[in-house]
């Protein structure tokens, strides 16, 4: 009868993998259209959304680098890190990414 | 038979007074953490503190007013509660197709009764008692409800034939059968309902409350008040045993000692 | 089970009972579903104050679509998952520790049973002067409400462990370790379980109240978040997210671990049948 839990929890876990991979190749997509490309650097950049972005996501941004203007459904940042634009581009609410010169 | 949950072990061999060392022995610690260890005063406050806070509450009346608002705001809810839950109870489970359709619904819904419902009592009734009132009512009759229909359910079938095959029906069948038999597992619910209906007043007093235990432990936390804290906490835990002790006993009395060992 | 008796119906169309009782379970549900839709135009109120379920299906699909709602899932699971076993095996630990002495047992009952008497939600507030907001906090209120439980459970099951066992297995040079595992720990099981199972379930309310003091994601938070920003279909969603992660861990964990242990030792302590 310990069956149960056991496979409940070999499933979850199988689900959560292939979500996880689903979000990490979609996340390289969005990064592999960064004109110049991604860097070792920090850079600027737009965080394109499907829709207005509420304190959930301003929160999550606001932990990845400096939060500096919200327009519409774009959100603009400065001195992100590669490893959390990274982390952002793999969330499936991104539409898209791109550099902005900064201000 | 299902393992009591508290522990009673019977302490006739042994002193009565082996118990109080472990609370000794924490006040003790307590009185002299301060004069071992640096550290600041509102993660601890002295022994002290909290004692004479709590003689100038209980002098002044404050704490009893706390206590007393607290213990109303329970009665009502849980009376309020059970009053519609056992005969609502009972009426959905007098029918075996309408208890089974109900009784996952009431399953579930007892599942997230009560905390989860602050939130929305507040939009509906406002920070107050009315919140408060609601959500313990809302435990408790979930709670009991669904213990009334499995209770009634779980009469043996062949007892139901019994009566009914002596020409008892209608009235006579719920007097004389329903209500007795269902009755051991309704009382032993409200147990567990009171249980988490007393968690629910503690903390829709915390969440939603102006006034009372839960409130004044909480609203402490804002201004550093550490010993009021403490003070709610014994307070609190005080209380709940008297309670608990009150109504398991009166569940006893009224069960074990009139039918003999509860038969499940 | 009493129903065993009653004759099948020769039918060939008829149900078997089980399958029988789900469908009428589902049928309790829609009636509640259909009631609740029918009641909105009734009531007559605004959305933010009674929310049709349309409305709830509707907020559902947009916190998914804006990735919160697997976040916030995830946030609740993780620490229930986290909380509660680790509540679990400190209460055994501490439940055998104590157990094995009948002197400390008998003495640290009192206390014992004060402490748990200051039900967990009442430890919140000290565990924000102490820990501050976050995790750490929840985390506190999970182990301790489950804690308690187990520990009585397995201090009654060490304490009335069959002592003929006890005394058979020593008689045959058994170690303290092997009488601790062959004898105490599986007589003690049944009632360790009953004692998981309850302090799961106040865990789980607990959690939900700990978020929504002191966390800033999960469904606890979510519950209260909706009501916050008058966006009360996610409140309902949040509710109603809450029953069926009830519903899964019970299912899923709870039962089978119950059934399995009471089958496994055979003893006479029946689970409750439902």
């Amino acid at each position: 009868m310990l069956r149960v839990p056991l496979y409940f929890s070999l499933v979850l876990l199988v689900v959560v993998g292939v979500y996880a991979g689903a979000r990490e190749l979609d996340g390289r997509a969005k990064l592999r259209v960064l004109d110049p490309p991604l860097a070792q650097a920090s850079a600027h950049y737009v965080v394109h959304l499907k829709f207005p972005p509420e304190r959930f996501h301003l929160t999550r941004m606001q932990d990845s680098g400096r939060l500096i203007e919200v327009r519409n459904t774009a959100v603009y940042m400065m001195d992100v890190s590669p490893a959390a634009i990274s982390g952002i581009a793999r969330e499936y609410w991104v539409q898209s990414i791109e550099r902005w010169p900064g201000r | 038979m299902r393992m009591p949950m508290k522990m009673r072990v019977n302490l006739i061999e042994r002193p009565p007074m082996l118990g109080a060392i472990p609370f000794i022995a924490v006040l003790a610690g307590w009185w002299l953490l301060p004069r071992v260890l640096d550290y600041p005063e509102y993660m601890l406050p002295p022994i002290a503190t909290v004692l004479d806070l709590a003689l100038e509450s209980i002098r002044d009346g404050s704490l009893a007013r706390q206590i007393g608002v607290s213990l109303l705001r329970l009665a009502a809810g849980f009376f309020a509660g059970i009053a519609l839950a056992v005969p609502l109870g009972l009426a959905i489970a007098l029918n075996r197709h309408v208890a089974d359709i109900f009784r996952p619904v009431l399953s579930f819904l007892q599942s997230i009764a009560g905390i989860a419902w602050v939130p929305l009592a507040i939009i509906w009734f406002g920070v107050g008692v009315g919140s408060v009132v609601f959500v313990i009512a809302n435990t408790i009759f979930f709670a009991s409800i669904y213990n009334t229909v499995t209770g009634v359910q779980a009469i043996p079938t062949a007892l139901h034939r019994a009566v009914r095959s002596h020409g008892g029906h209608g009235a006579g069948l719920l007097f004389n059968l329903i209500l007795p038999g269902a009755l051991a597992q309704i009382l032993l619910g409200m147990r567990t309902s009171l249980a988490y209906g007393w968690r629910a007043l503690v903390a829709a007093e915390m969440i939603a409350g102006t006034s009372g235990l839960g409130y004044m432990t909480m609203e402490a936390v804002q201004w550093q008040r550490t010993e009021t804290v403490i003070l709610g906490m014994i307070v609190i835990g005080a209380l709940w045993m008297l309670l608990d002790r009150l109504v398991f006993t009166a569940i006893e009395r009224r069960t074990v000692m009139r039918w003999g060992l509860l038969q499940r | 089970m009493n129903e065993s008796a009653v004759l099948r119906s020769p039918h060939a169309w008829a149900l078997s009972r089980k399958r029988a009782r789900a469908l009428k379970g589902a049928l309790g549900v829609l009636l509640l579903l259909f009631l609740w839709q029918a009641s909105v135009p009734m009531v007559g109120l605004e959305p933010y104050f009674y929310p049709a379920p349309v409305d709830v299906a509707r907020a559902f699909v947009d916190l998914c679509a804006k990735g919160i709602l697997p976040v916030y899932i995830a946030d609740s699971i993780g620490r229930y998952a986290v909380g509660v076993p680790l509540g679990a095996v400190l209460g055994i630990v501490a439940g055998v520790l104590i157990g094995l002495n009948r002197t400390i047992a008998e003495a640290l009952s009192p206390l014992l049973r004060f402490l748990f008497a200051i039900v967990e939600v009442a430890w919140i507030p000290i565990f924000v002067i102490w820990f501050g907001y976050g995790f750490t906090t929840i985390l506190l209120a999970l182990v301790y409400v489950v804690f308690f439980p187990v520990l009585y459970n397995t201090l009654l099951g060490v304490r009335t462990a069959p002592q003929i066992l006890v005394n058979a297995l020593r008689s045959l040079g058994a170690s303290r370790w092997q009488v601790l595992t062959l004898v105490i720990l599986p007589a003690s099981l049944p009632g360790i379980i009953t004692g998981l199972r309850v302090g799961a379930g106040f865990a789980f309310r607990g959690l939900v109240f700990a978020e929504i003091i002191a966390a800033k994601t999960g469904i606890g938070y979510l519950i209260f978040e909706g009501a916050q920003t008058q966006q009360t279909a996610r409140t309902i969603v949040g509710m109603i997210l809450m029953g069926l992660m009830w519903l899964t861990i019970d299912q899923f964990y709870l039962r089978p671990i119950e059934r399995a242990t009471v089958q496994r030792w055979g003893l006479t302590v029946e689970a409750e049948q439902r």
